[in-house]
């Protein structure tokens, strides 16, 4: 099976269906969470690029 | 598109069928808030023009909001921050560093890194140009800065811009500068730890400052179990 190929048809279970439901909405509760805490990260690294020069040059003036 | 992700069950039983709808990332509309959005991020590592920066990336945001409530199918939200976020850090780093590497002489690159050099870290301050590359003379340091600046930071900047678009390539290569990424937070960290008196002992922040300023660039540890998660075939050749 080709890595880029279709997604295979496979016989499943109820049991193994219902077990991989779960899986992805772990997955999906997981990535929700990284998301809020990348949202963060570029909000608080996108106002360090804007600041840092404006703070170095009020507590030390122009070199 | 449609893809069948689970075939046939039992005879009898209906098969389960996922729709999947491609986002139109390469209509016009969605290109021209990608640019805003991408061209704000770099701009915003560019120290000078950090507010015009985040500027041009409410307007992006604001441009693919208008999109969506229009009925747009655009790429997923979680896709466009990830994408940004790593567009922001490389830049950030690109740009804050070829400015050490190449403008160590000009008023901004002095008055910017004399600053940070005082406030978290005294590899900027001490011994400021005193070696034949200029800048920082902490050779481990310059090691990590011009290989970052040649080679990680480019390729992340151009997979971020083919993440945007949603092709595989970019999803490829978006793992593999994370995993160069990582590769260079460890060494960076291990040449901080070599010369850590020098470096923490000296400055007004010291060692937690350094953290507070830096633990949001950790964008490789918090992307790679993200970019796994995501199915690859669903991505555009």
């Amino acid at each position: 099976m080709s890595f880029d190929g279709p997604a295979p048809v496979t016989y499943m279970s109820e049991a193994d269906a219902l077990a991989e439901a779960a899986a992805e909405r772990k997955i999906e509760f997981t990535n929700k969470v990284l998301g809020i805490i990348a949202l963060a990260c570029l909000i608080i690294i996108s106002l360090q690029g804007c600041l840092l020069l404006p703070l170095t040059i009020v507590l030390y003036g122009w070199q | 598109m449609t893809t069948f992700h689970r075939g046939s069950q039992p005879a009898g039983v209906e098969v389960e069928r996922d729709v999947h709808i491609e986002p139109e990332v390469d209509s016009p509309e969605h290109k021209k808030a990608d640019r805003w959005m991408i061209g704000g991020a770099l701009a915003s590592g560019s120290f000078i023009l950090g507010p015009v920066g985040i500027i041009g990336m409410l307007v992006g945001y604001l441009k693919l909001r208008k999109l969506q409530a229009a009925g747009g199918n655009i790429r997923p939200w979680m896709i466009t921050i990830i994408g940004l976020f790593c567009c922001v850090d490389a830049g950030i780093n690109m740009i804050g560093w070829s400015v050490d590497m190449l403008a160590h002489d000009t008023v901004i690159g002095q008055t910017v890194f004399a600053g940070y050099g005082r406030l978290v870290d005294g590899g900027y301050y001490m011994g400021y140009n005193a070696l034949s590359l200029g800048g920082t003379s902490f050779v481990g340091e310059k090691i990590c800065e011009v290989a970052s600046v040649l080679i990680i930071f480019p390729l992340r900047i151009a997979s971020a811009w083919a993440f945007f678009r949603m092709k595989k390539w970019g999803l490829q290569m978006m793992i593999t500068t994370s995993w160069m990424y990582a590769f260079l937070w460890t060494a960076y960290l291990v040449d901080k730890m070599l010369t850590f008196e020098l470096r923490f002992g000296t400055t007004e922040a010291g060692f937690l400052g350094f953290w507070a300023f830096n633990l949001f660039y950790w964008t490789p540890f918090l992307m790679l179990p993200y970019l796994y998660s995501l199915k690859r075939q669903e991505w555009k050749d």
